[in-house]
């Protein structure tokens, strides 16, 4: 094994763009850092392809990366992130997800296939917030959801709610 | 659990939907998320099931008790054993007879949820509560319920939809999502009109702000007086919401028009409205093991340790500890 660990790693774009990143950046992924673990420095000096995200989009995860880079580590069990406050999103971060919806997705997608669960978690914030106060109408419109409800289901569960909506 | 956003995986959506968790977003997710496409149904419906039925409570009122005085032998229906107190003491001849329920067990297809007594009911007053349970089972009570539902700090005196007694084991059941679309859809409705009255209020606030500046009022008149307020809106908003839902559960029973003007009883409805923010107010001190601070989250133990030690995690089958102070209720039931 070798003494000395590779400090710099370059991620691939799907559109063959090229990223170097320092080793702590990259390991805020958890994908990327047990790659690292499992394959050794060895395997992993040369180019790390990222075939699901875009230039653009890595760009801006890698942006967040970086300024993540000291945090420490964030739990790994998955019931643990199901009881944070939307509101609790920190004023970098907040502007970070200033983007338009598109990127909004991307960078949620991204976070999901490189396993970075902060930035999954500030992006489902962000729309979890983009939610509150909106229509079941309005919220399938802003977030293109088609309504699969049969007509009489649809004609149910509305029949149920609307004596406290319609005021 | 079928697609429905073109953009983001259903597991994507049932994390953001994770994150509306605070006691305010409750009633939105559940009136309005679930209405917007069946992943977002089932995954509302499966956060309620595993989160908040767990925490579930019925509570009914069942009257007083009468205590058999000095020399009386003790009326129940059981024979041969009697009790005699001691000694004649009047401030006591009558207590209020309660009788709460919390979760237990779900059935099968999930839909029916199971609740049991929360402490084992003395022999002596099991006789009492079976009578008057099944008195209560035989009444109906809309618009003057005997009964008070609580889910984790939310309560209200809502309808109990297929509600049904077991007598002999003391375990009711009933169908919890009809209950909780009934108990969630007058939460919203209180937040809906309560968000209409402060908006309304922009401009009495600002009337006031510039009273301040003109030094025709002091600050903490201001402030007392918007207090004061905001304190009016949340009754009026508590009022209004639960009068809708009394209508509706009227047209529901027997299509009558319940018009609160024409057939309401404005004392009764302020006793009750008043004994309901009661219990909202015990219920608020309560401590839950899914409180947003990630008390139980293992890798906070270091910050959490103390509260730790006592919280225990609902399990799959909602099967838990109550960590609550249940004598403070009990005082509430008085």
């Amino acid at each position: 094994m070798s003494e000395t660990k590779i400090q710099k790693l370059t991620l691939v774009a799907n559109d063959g763009n090229k990223i170097e990143v320092d080793r702590q950046v990259a390991e805020k992924s958890v994908l990327i850092k047990n790659m690292l673990d499992d394959l050794g420095d060895e395997q992993m000096s040369t180019e790390v392809p990222i075939p699901n995200v875009n230039d653009t989009v890595l760009k801006k995860v890698i942006e967040w990366c970086e300024h993540h880079k000291n945090d420490p580590a964030a739990p790994q069990d998955d019931d643990s992130d199901s009881r944070k406050k939307t509101t609790d999103i920190d004023e970098w971060d907040q502007k970070f997800m200033q983007v338009d919806q598109e990127m909004l997705f991307e960078i949620i997608l991204a976070s999901n296939y490189l396993d970075i669960k902060p930035l999954l978690d500030v992006g489902c914030k962000t729309v979890a917030n983009m939610i509150k106060g909106k229509s079941p109408e309005e919220i399938r419109k802003t977030f293109n959801i088609t309504n699969d409800f049969t007509p009489e289901e649809e004609e149910q569960i509305r029949r149920e709610n609307e004596w406290a909506e319609d005021r | 659990m079928e697609a429905c956003g073109q953009k983001l995986p259903n597991e994507i959506w049932i994390r953001v939907l994770q994150n509306l968790n605070t006691d305010d977003d409750l009633s939105f997710l559940w009136i309005t998320c679930r209405q917007v496409c069946t992943a977002f149904k089932d995954a509302t419906e499966s956060m309620f099931r595993e989160r908040l039925l767990p925490k579930l409570r019925l509570n009914f009122l069942l009257g007083e008790k009468t205590l058999p005085q000095l020399g009386e032998r003790f009326a129940d229906d059981r024979q041969g054993d009697f009790y005699l107190p001691e000694r004649d003491d009047r401030r006591f001849s009558a207590v209020p007879l309660s009788c709460e329920f919390e979760f237990n067990h779900l059935s099968e297809d999930k839909k029916t949820v199971f609740l049991s007594v929360d402490e084992e009911l003395s022999d002596e007053l099991k006789p009492v509560t079976r009578k008057r349970m099944r008195e209560f089972a035989a009444e109906t009570h809309l618009e003057i319920p005997h009964h008070t539902i609580q889910i984790r700090r939310d309560v209200n005196d809502g309808p109990i939809p297929g509600l049904s007694f077991d007598y002999e084991t003391f375990e009711v059941c009933c169908d919890w999502e009809a209950l909780f679309s009934a108990f969630y859809g007058e939460e919203f409705l209180y937040h809906k009109l309560l968000g209409q009255a402060v908006g309304k209020r922009e401009t009495w606030l600002e009337e006031l702000k510039a009273k301040v500046d003109r030094k025709e009022m002091d600050a903490q008149q201001v402030i007392l007086k918007a207090l004061n307020g905001f304190a009016e809106d949340n009754t009026i908003a508590r009022k209004m919401a639960r009068r809708a839902r009394v209508k509706r559960q009227m047209q529901m029973f027997d299509g009558t028009e319940w018009d609160f003007v024409r057939d309401g009883d404005e004392e009764e409805e302020e006793r009750i409205l008043k004994n309901v923010q009661q219990l909202r107010q015990f219920s608020s001190f309560e401590e839950w093991s899914d409180d947003e601070d990630d008390e139980d989250d293992e890798d906070d133990e270091d910050d959490e340790d103390d509260e730790d030690s006592e919280d225990s995690e609902v399990s799959e089958e909602g099967s838990q500890e109550w960590e609550t102070e249940d004598e403070e209720n009990d005082e509430a039931d008085e």
